[in-house]
């Protein structure tokens, strides 16, 4: 289980590109996404089920979650969210801009990024995590 | 009644969900809310129906799950060989409009292809000036307003007189009072294209008109047909975005854009490569989603994104484009209810180009989720005339008065059972009984269409409604069938079963389980040719449930007292749940083993006796995990017919879990 992890995640969409080859970054989106595991270790316990949530980071870093995956990934989250008592609070990077204050947690912002990379990615792609290390 | 300028509806809104609430710094804390919408029902009555239910007032996680039988559908006057094929038409119809809401509202994103998707995201991130050429089901489905949220200060909309006709003939043709899906779809139609045209939040967009040269073909055919899209509309359409992405300027970037899979085809090859944007509004599933009100897109110079946030204001706004009104619903029954527009009172321009909500603030008394029906005569009252002069009727803050305690019969059983063996499914029973119900009620005979094709399923089921006497010697409703009329009106399944054991197998059924408490089926002393489907009946009307093989009785009488001193014993017995409180899914199993109360009789017994009982000072809470329960489809009568749902033990009334205050 990962008890703690503070880590400044990047998260990149790849998806097959003719052009360019497979793996060819379309789009990066670098979210800071600080302690977001840490901190809702619980709510994506409950999203999960019986799953193991480090093995499924660890799965996801090394081969990519597969963008046809991440609806089922985000509507999972959202349940979770919906019923959690506290969604954590978003960085000023992850706010609206033109509404700061209008802080609307770190899952929901969380699982924007996700659903914009699978839609960048097509059904063939992959969202791969990366820590700032690998860059 | 309340006008408010629309850009203060979001802040009234959130006041009025906590009047104390101080600038944001950490999560919004949970308040749910659910969200009721408003309808007029085929007598033209407001009707309320569920949509969701929204985690806080901000509306940060939206559970959309509108109801799947509002009377406008009319869904239970579908009884021809053709039914099942237009109810799937329908709800998929319903269920597309609250994506659409969902889309316009910011809480979906349209479906886009990964090539368009990569297109757009480099546009914004270089900043591109962009022109959308628009066509009318972009204007309507939200693809317009998902677009000018994210490219609401490089874009500009382009429009042609085809999407203006369309426009127009919706208006033509709405009807203010819908009474089905069609005038509903009209209508919706009119009020969402005219309200993207009017009133958009970005100040920069601006509308330009795409000329036709061939514009008079339009009108002349226009003239001379009653309805629909001019035949050509599409092929002139597609001309004219031809010659307009020829004169495209450098430094410019037009797109056609639409939600129409036939016009995006055509486009396809008439337009050139990489010009054609297909986005598509997909319908949510029936079992309801979950939305999320922040959306991310790309944006220079902005660490490559940025957040967009929605709100439950903008998601109620934009509902109303589809209901008559909009309930926002606290757990204590106090209600918001918004529309936009006020019957009687005239409209002008200066209505639609700064729009007004009308509120009303009030209290229902506690509600219980996913309540469908027409709302109680006594809580309507008349409001002035529409402005299609009918009487606009809009539901009164109804009386917080206890509920009827719904068990009222003593034995299940009638004492003079009839020699019935024949085999009968449930549903198409209860189909059957719907149609006798709705005939009876004027005067009718029964059509064979509603009847099963094979002749000897037919005859076998009007053997069953005989002895029952709901059908008569020939195709008429028989002496039960008035009882029929207040079983149904009330969801009164009880008694409906207790009718249906005149027949001697299903009394059979009932009378050994309510005696052994449990048995499995094949140990019941019925015939094995009919046990499954009356074991069926029995779980489809709440009389028993299945679990873990066994047949377990749960259509016992219990009175309100006796249930209401069970129910806080064990509470009070049993405080080991999350939070010191006890899991409802313990309870709903205590209550099938110890009373024999099936999970959907138990919530109808939560429902009344919640309101002047003891039961009023627990709280009953919605979080915490999901357990392992009992769960069966269950009939849900109404004065329309019948739908299914399903109860699940642990979420009963919407609640998983129950503790003293």
């Amino acid at each position: 289980m990962p008890s703690t992890i503070h880590a400044r995640v990047v998260l990149e969409g790849r998806r097959p590109d003719p052009g360019a080859g497979v793996g060819a970054d379309v789009t990066c989106v670098r979210a800071l996404l600080d302690d977001i595991f840490a901190m809702h270790n619980a709510t994506f316990q409950i999203a999960f089920g019986g799953v193991d949530v480090s093995g499924l980071l660890a799965d996801w870093r090394n081969n990519g979650l597969q963008s046809r995956h991440v609806p089922m990934w985000v509507e999972m989250l959202r349940k979770a969210a919906f019923e959690a008592e506290n969604l954590g609070e978003a960085s000023v990077e992850l706010r609206d801009m033109d509404d700061p204050e209008a802080a609307p947690g770190v899952i929901p912002v969380f699982c924007a990024i996700l659903d914009h990379l699978a839609g960048c990615c097509g059904l063939d792609g992959a969202v791969i995590l990366v820590f700032p290390e690998d860059e | 009644m309340k006008a408010l300028p629309l850009k203060d509806w979001p802040d009234f809104l959130l006041d009025w969900a906590e009047p104390n609430r101080t600038i944001m710094a950490q999560s919004p804390q949970r308040r749910e809310l659910s969200i009721f919408g408003e309808l007029p029902a085929a007598d033209g009555k407001l009707s309320q129906f569920f949509v969701g239910r929204a985690r806080d007032e901000f509306g940060t996680v939206v559970h959309l799950k509108p109801a799947q039988d509002p009377p406008v559908l009319g869904l239970g006057l579908l009884q021809d060989a053709t039914r099942k094929t237009k109810e799937e038409e329908i709800l998929r119809q319903w269920n597309r409009w609250w994506a659409k809401i969902a889309v316009r509202s910011g809480y979906l994103s349209p479906a886009v292809d990964p090539v368009a998707f990569a297109r757009l995201n480099e546009l914004r991130q270089c900043d591109s000036r962009v022109d959308f050429i628009v066509d009318t089901n972009v204007v309507i489905g939200g693809v317009g307003h998902w677009l000018v949220r994210c490219f609401g200060d490089l874009c500009d909309l382009v429009r042609t007189v085809v999407t203006d006709l369309e426009i127009q003939r919706f208006g033509d043709n709405a009807k203010w009072s819908p009474s089905k899906i069609a005038e509903l779809d009209t209508r919706a139609n009119y009020l969402a294209a005219s309200r993207f045209l009017e009133y958009l939040q970005a100040q920069h967009p601006v509308w330009r008109r795409l000329d036709i040269e061939e514009e008079t073909a339009l009108f002349v055919a226009s003239a001379s047909r009653g309805g629909g899209k001019e035949p050509g509309a599409d092929t002139l359409l597609l001309r004219a975005v031809r010659r307009s992405l020829q004169d495209q300027v450098p430094g410019l970037v037009r797109l056609f854009v639409t939600s129409d899979q036939k016009l995006a085809r055509a486009a396809s090859h008439d337009l050139p490569p990489g010009s054609t944007i297909a986005a598509y509004v997909n319908p949510i599933s029936e079992q309801g989603t979950y939305l999320c009100s922040v959306h991310w897109w790309p944006q220079k110079g902005r660490d490559c994104g940025a957040a967009f946030v929605s709100s439950l204001a903008d998601f109620t706004y934009e509902a109303t484009c589809l209901c008559d009104a909009v309930r926002l619903v606290k757990a204590d029954g106090s209600f918001l209810r918004v529309s936009s527009y006020l019957a009687g009172r005239n409209q002008f321009p200066v209505d639609w180009r700064e729009p007004n909500v009308w509120v009303e603030v009030g209290n229902q008394g506690p509600i219980a989720p996913q309540v469908v029906g027409p709302v109680a005569e006594s809580a309507v009252q008349s409001q002035p005339e529409s402005s299609s002069g009918r009487i606009v009727i809009a539901p009164k803050t109804p009386t917080t008065e206890s509920r009827a305690w719904p068990f009222d019969l003593e034995s299940p059983l009638v004492s003079s059972p009839k020699r019935c063996i024949a085999r009968v499914s449930a549903p198409t029973l209860l189909d059957v009984l719907s149609a006798i119900m709705l005939a009876s009620r004027e005067s009718l005979s029964i059509s064979e269409r509603v009847f099963p094709e094979s002749p000897s399923t037919a005859r076998e089921l009007k053997f069953f409604l005989r002895v029952v006497d709901a059908l008569d010697g020939t195709s008429h409703p028989g002496p039960s069938a008035v009882a029929l009329q207040a079983m149904f009106a009330n969801d009164d399944t009880d008694s409906l079963s207790r009718l249906l054991t005149k027949a001697s197998e299903y009394h059979e059924l009932i009378s050994e389980l309510s005696s052994r408490r449990s048995s499995t089926i094949d140990k019941l002393n019925i015939p094995k040719r009919s046990a499954g489907a009356l074991a069926g009946l029995a779980r489809l009307l709440g009389q028993a449930v299945l679990d873990g093989g066994e047949l377990v009785y749960g259509g016992a009488y219990v009175s309100r007292d006796d249930f209401v001193q069970w129910f806080m014993g064990t509470v009070q017995a049993d405080p080991k749940g999350p939070l010191g409180g006890t899991l409802l899914a313990d309870i709903s199993r205590k209550a099938l083993l110890e009373l024999s109360v099936s999970p959907t009789r138990l919530e109808k017994a939560l429902r009344a006796a919640m309101e002047g009982s003891p039961l009023a000072e627990l709280e009953f809470l919605a979080g915490g995990t999901p357990e392992h329960v009992l769960e069966e489809e269950v009939a849900v009568l109404n004065s329309k017919g019948w739908t299914r749902r399903k109860v699940s033990a642990d979420g009963l009334l919407g609640y998983r879990s129950v503790r003293r205050r």
